[in-house]
């Protein structure tokens, strides 16, 4: 049986190098997803994704099993680092995603991705929250209502009222991205 | 089903890519603000898409990974060091704990309980059975003295001239008489006092 992240935790507070780059291996990815979400920068959840791990190896770190699951503690602390780095203005601002050649193509793209970034942080976090786990994580109701300790159907009527809030801030550059694309 | 009804279903198909079934989109045919809705939730889940996509491919790089690895050893040697100074200090403190608790149990370690005798002259002194310290001024007519109970060792009090084997290890119980300036005048061996009773 695949050992959970709390047996990885406690492995690696005895020291277990094993379980560390494990619970690396098996988080990071998220956590760095999560932070790109949250702050739309790759250069700053690259950042943010190691010093969660950073943290974690120090003898302060402040998981405590009773409190919750140990990947809930681990969005809370990329929360809050991103949540430093902007009061210290280290967060870029979006578009460090283009990719494809088609100048004008980009330029929409990261137009609409720095739009929906920055639509997403307008959101209230709780909303956010709900957007990041249930639509770009894709995780089931059932794990993100555990992840942010609330019931399933609060976490239903969150992410419904966020996509609301998301659509209705979006709809003035849809329309103009579409007449652009015409 | 009213429109706040059909909303839940619409979402949850524009989140899962599927097609609403015939009864929403009957609804849709002739409600405008629910087919509306269903365009926004397709946009929006179309967009999430992309930027899904181009996060999904990260992994952390071998730099970083490394560099990690290399702190949590790091910490970890670390934490063995602060583990084992703890440990040193404990053992330090456990040490002088034991010799005090050893040297206080002690009977000679003890301030024996002070006797005070309310008047006092060298004639007293000498009728109680006390020996002169040599070179200890007399003690003056009417000075009150203390007199101190403890253990001393028998080549000192071989030294004062009382006669004590001084090649014994063992501290010998005596009285010390001490005037008024803290100065021992008179020692006084209890077992020599109890045979001179």
């Amino acid at each position: 049986m695949e050992p959970t992240d709390e047996d990885l935790y406690r492995r690696t507070r005895k020291g277990d190098r094993k379980a560390f780059a494990e619970l690396y291996e098996r988080r990071a990815p998220s956590l760095y997803r999560y932070a790109l979400h949250v702050s739309g920068s790759h250069t700053a959840a690259e950042e943010v994704a190691h010093e969660v791990f950073l943290r974690l190896i120090r003898p302060d770190a402040g998981f405590d099993p009773g409190r919750g699951p140990l990947e809930a503690y681990l969005y809370g602390m990329a929360r809050n680092l991103i949540r430093v780095m902007r009061r210290h203005q280290t967060v870029e601002e979006a578009g460090d995603t283009a990719v494809e050649h088609n100048i004008l193509g980009d330029l929409i793209r990261n137009e609409r991705t720095a739009a929906l970034y920055a639509a997403l942080r307008e959101l209230p976090r709780q909303y956010r929250d709900a957007v990041i786990l249930c639509d770009l994580e894709e995780r089931s109701y059932e794990d993100v209502a555990r992840l942010m300790g609330c019931p399933v159907g609060t976490v239903r009527s969150r992410l419904h009222r966020a996509r609301m809030l998301l659509a209705a801030r979006l709809k003035p550059l849809s329309v103009s991205a579409g007449v652009i694309a015409r | 089903m009213n429109c706040h009804g059909w909303a839940v279903e619409l979402v949850e198909c524009a989140r899962s890519g599927q097609l609403p079934g015939p009864e929403l989109q009957n609804h849709m045919r002739y409600c405008a603000r629910c087919a509306e809705r269903w365009e926004d939730e397709r946009r929006l889940s179309a967009r999430f898409q992309v930027i899904r996509q181009a996060a999904a491919a990260w992994q952390p790089s071998a730099f970083r990974r490394r560099q990690l690895m290399l702190e949590f050893e790091r910490a970890h040697q670390g934490g063995f060091r602060l583990w084992a100074r703890w440990a040193l200090s404990a053992a330090a403190v456990l040490l002088v704990a034991v010799a005090v608790t050893h040297d206080w149990r002690r009977p000679a370690a003890k301030p024996a309980a002070a006797v005070a005798i309310d008047s006092a002259s060298d004639a007293a002194a000498d009728d109680a059975g006390f020996v002169d310290v040599p070179y200890a001024p007399p003690l003056a007519t009417g000075e009150l003295v203390r007199v101190i109970r403890t253990e001393l060792e028998p080549a000192a009090l071989a030294r004062m001239g009382i006669d004590v084997d001084a090649t014994e290890g063992a501290q010998i119980p005596a009285d010390i008489l001490v005037g008024e300036d803290g100065f021992p005048r008179g020692v006084r061996v209890l077992a020599e006092f109890s045979e001179l009773q």
